[in-house]
């Protein structure tokens, strides 16, 4: 198969891709480390911009006026029940992290920079191990050895401008989770929905850059968190949302690291049950359904993810749709898909209150909530109905 | 009628103005603007107000930005202003610093790489995007590629002070 062009990168990154197309894309890409890496700039890229494009409307003066219906939020609200604030609940506006979207920016512009740097220098290049090894390892010599300017002249004040390169994708994740902090509050946030944390390092922790990986955690603890501080062996790792749909660029140091051992990872293997093919935050969940995520009350989400079109009982079968991961008490895995209403849809045919109907991989509880789909699966009926009344 | 257009209203003004505040970066225009196309809606109703809205929204913008910058030239040209020929945010210029910037960034796009990452930013799906811009589908992810790298490297460039290239799609 011929390198995949970065409009088919961009059409698999927002779940646009045909059913067909993105199988075969996916697999080319699991064989292909220079697409793969492609991949993962076009992420950069996608996040990058959304969160310019957002930062317009955190900065609007004028914003939307309260509602003054408004209630207090309280400290249980910001919790990961609550990862959008409910309409009728005041949130004070919230200043966007510019600093750091500035900084982010620079670092997706340098990276793709340094990528074609780095095919410049060495053609063959390094494309046998690490996917974005040799990027990383071109930049950094290419800062070593010259006193050219740098690529990413705009540094984080607690940011090394070592640790730039290296942390390219972990800043973008943490990006995202400041937005969030910005508009939820520091307490609940997108990082926090994804708090399960690997019960197995897939990797080696970078011991022999101590000082590179210190101003990262410094960072990470600059910023109010309800979830533990990281293990040590975890500092370098971005955020469990993203670790399955995009390795960090530069994370990995192939001439240094032991080669990869199997491992069992139970949230990988809860990734592949759940039917996903992709992970995504909130943010982009929220775009996606043009409205904020619906989650089930008393519940925390494993991961939020797109399963691809005709995965959702109920769902227009052409468009991919997005999926909420619980698990229950007994470890069973409750789905909640959401999708859009096709354009046209009103959703006049649909009912509008939880209704049960069987499937063949069991039950399964539909609506029609505002304007999404909502799908309910997983586990028993009694138990869909419950659940059902507390999806809000 | 009347219905029609609390309809629209209340289904659609709030999506509108948003989407219309990030491409002009004013608040009360994108106001008027979103009034604009709805009165448009209501004299020719469109069988799809989702698309037609978004589209029209962004079509009247754009005929604005384009008299506004061609109008601020002018201002320049008399002025004698060395700044003339610089892109002009015109009278949406805004005194933030990095909101300036990003909306700087985003009028550097050329108009249907700019309209197609604002409606991908407002919940557009693909088709949505191809039915709204008249292009085919197969072209929006190129499209958006492109969109978002040029937003990113132009907004990198203008915040290190520097010559942008992407100038030359203005």
């Amino acid at each position: 198969m011929p390198h995949t062009n970065e409009g088919t990168l961009h059409a698999l990154l927002d779940g646009e891709l045909p059913p067909e197309e993105q199988r075969e894309v996916e697999l080319h890409l699991e064989e292909c480390a220079e697409c793969a890496r492609r991949r993962d700039e076009a992420r950069q890229f996608m996040v990058g911009a959304d969160l310019l494009l957002e930062g317009l409307d955190h900065l609007d003066p004028a914003g939307p006026s309260p509602n003054p219906d408004a209630v207090p939020v309280g400290d249980a609200e910001k919790l990961i029940l609550f990862p959008f604030p409910p309409e009728n609940v005041h949130q004070p506006p919230r200043r966007f992290p510019w600093a750091a979207l500035v900084w982010i920016v620079s670092i997706a512009v340098a990276v793709g920079a340094g990528y074609v740097l780095s095919q410049n220098r060495n053609p063959v290049g390094d494309r046998t191990g690490g996917q974005s090894t040799a990027v990383v390892s071109d930049l950094e010599r290419q800062q070593a050895q010259a006193p050219a300017p740098a690529p990413a002249p705009l540094t984080p004040p607690s940011v090394q401008p070592a640790d730039t390169f290296a942390t390219a994708d972990t800043a973008l994740t943490g990006l995202a989770a400041d937005a969030a902090d910005s508009e939820f509050d520091s307490t609940g946030d997108e990082t926090e929905l994804a708090q399960t944390p690997p019960p197995v390092p897939k990797r080696q922790p970078a011991q022999q850059q101590p000082a590179q990986r210190q101003p990262e955690s410094s960072t990470s603890a600059s910023r109010p968190r309800t979830v533990p501080p990281p293990a040590p062996a975890q500092q370098s790792e971005p955020a469990p949302n993203d670790v399955a749909a995009n390795p960090a660029p530069g994370s990995v140091d192939t001439q240094t690291s032991p080669p990869p051992q199997p491992v069992s990872n139970p949230e990988a293997n809860l990734e592949r049950r759940s039917g996903i093919y992709l992970r995504i935050g909130l943010d982009e969940a929220r775009r996606m359904l043009g409205s904020p995520l619906h989650v089930i009350d008393g519940l925390r989400p494993q991961f939020i993810g797109m399963v691809a079109a005709g995965r959702a009982p109920g769902a227009d079968p052409t468009r991919p749709a997005i999926r909420v991961v619980y698990l229950d008490a007994a470890q069973r895995m409750i789905l909640l898909d959401q999708q859009r209403l096709p354009i046209g849809d009103s959703g006049r045919d649909r009912p509008r209150q939880p209704t049960i109907t069987s499937s063949p991989a069991g039950p399964v509880a539909g609506w029609v909530k505002g304007d999404v789909w909502l799908a309910l699966h997983g586990v028993s009926a009694d138990a869909l109905q419950d659940l059902a009344g507390r999806v809000r | 009628m009347p219905n029609l257009l609390t309809q629209l209203h209340n289904e659609y003004h709030a999506s509108l103005v948003r989407l219309l505040v990030r491409r002009t970066g004013d608040r009360a225009r994108a106001e008027e603007l979103a009034q604009e196309t709805l009165r448009r809606a209501l004299q020719s109703p469109p069988a799809n107000p989702r698309t037609w809205l978004f589209a029209t929204a962004l079509q009247l913008a754009d005929r604005e930005s384009r008299r506004t910058t061609r109008q601020g030239h002018h201002l320049h040209l008399l002025r004698r202003d060395p700044e003339a020929g610089r892109p002009d945010p015109g009278p949406d210029a805004d005194h933030d610093d990095a909101r300036a910037q990003v909306r700087r960034a985003l009028m550097l796009l050329n108009d249907r790489d700019r309209e197609a990452l604002l409606l991908k930013s407002a919940g557009f799906t693909y088709d949505e995007i191809a039915e709204a811009l008249g292009m085919p589908r197969i072209a929006v992810g190129s499209t958006l590629a492109r969109a978002r790298r040029h937003l990113a490297e132009a907004f990198r460039d203008l915040e290190s002070g520097g010559e942008t290239q992407y100038a030359a799609h203005e």
